[in-house]
């Protein structure tokens, strides 16, 4: 994980913040990043912003936010661990403070990256589609003729 | 003018080989009889010796699972009793942070698994994990800050209990003779 400085810090919790806001206001056009689940990028004209969710399997779940240029060079990078019961082996012992930071980090990135997930999956539209038909009296469904339905190739 | 000889036979010859052509037919069938009975039995014989040998196979086939099946049960009921063991000094070594012996102990359980893999599919994957958490206490031991999963690792443990507890139970379900996790 990188640890972004303390000046770039709070600048890009201010950027996860505006990020939320565009999203929620459907004015960001975030896509599946290629090749990765729980991926998002958005492209700008001068840069690329990657919305992450990681799971190492021995390590805690993370967030990321990673700024690159164009031609892919990482400029800053904010990083959250999920909050977790414990402390890390050997923790540094300014780990109450990193730890801290890193719940701060966690609360900007955490409603960003779920907005930006049903953004782009719109989940909340299938959700919406099937309470919906389901709500209704009587048959719900397509019907579908045999002939209609897609082959194997 | 010439005479024709002809050959007759005297009467009693006549019934002579009347009488023992009849008298030669009878023995004759009787023989039959008796060659086909010896026959049958012949075959009733091989064919209940051939089963018998069949029985005897099966046996010896059915006696030789049984040993196989007992001694898995046996070998997994060792390595329950070993696992649980370690099990123990894994988690008091994380408690009391003795790196270097929570890294043993992860890899002791993880060549123990290892040794059920190939009748257990979920025992590999556990394997993997409780490795990688050896490295990470390698790290540890060696001074580093290790970023560590504690979720992950409560369920791990909670996974590693489940399978001992699997393992040394004396009645479990089975499935294409593989033991279920």
């Amino acid at each position: 994980m990188v640890k972004p400085n303390s000046e770039l810090r709070p600048r890009l919790r201010k950027i996860a913040q505006s990020l939320l806001e565009k999203t929620r206001a459907g004015q960001a056009n975030w896509v599946p990043a290629a090749g990765a689940d729980l991926q998002y990028e958005l492209k700008l004209p001068e840069s690329r912003i990657i919305l992450a969710y990681l799971s190492p399997r021995v390590e805690p779940d993370y967030l990321s936010l990673r700024l690159h240029t164009l031609s892919g060079v990482a400029v800053g990078a904010l990083e959250a661990d999920e909050p977790e019961p414990g402390e890390p082996l050997n923790p540094p012992d300014d780990w109450a403070t990193e730890r801290t930071e890193q719940e701060v980090d966690w609360k900007a990135l955490q409603p960003l990256f779920v907005e930006v997930h049903r953004s782009v999956t719109g989940w909340d539209k299938v959700m919406k589609d099937v309470e919906t038909a389901l709500a209704q009296p009587g048959a719900i469904g397509v019907s579908t003729s045999r002939e209609a339905l897609p082959t194997r190739p | 003018m010439q005479q024709m000889v002809l050959l007759a036979l005297d009467p009693w010859w006549n019934d002579f080989y009347a009488v023992g052509g009849f008298l030669v037919g009878v023995v004759s069938l009787v023989l039959g009889i008796i060659a086909f009975r010896y026959t049958l039995i012949q075959v009733w014989q091989a064919r209940a010796a051939a089963e018998l040998s069949q029985t005897a196979a099966e046996a010896a086939r059915d006696a030789a699972n049984k040993t196989w099946a007992e001694s898995k049960v046996g070998h997994e009921r060792f390595i329950a009793t070993l696992a649980s063991r370690l099990l123990s000094e894994l988690q008091r070594a994380m408690a009391e942070k003795e790196w270097i012996l929570a890294k043993v102990r992860c890899n002791d359980l993880a060549e123990l698994l290892a040794s059920l893999s190939a009748a257990h599919a979920s025992a590999t994957e556990l394997a993997q994990e409780l490795r990688q958490y050896a490295q990470r206490f390698e790290q540890a031991a060696g001074g580093a800050q290790v970023k560590f999963g504690r979720r992950k690792w409560d369920k791990l443990i909670g996974k590693l209990h489940a399978v001992r507890d699997k393992l040394s139970a004396p009645f479990r379900e089975k499935s294409d003779g593989e033991t279920e996790f």
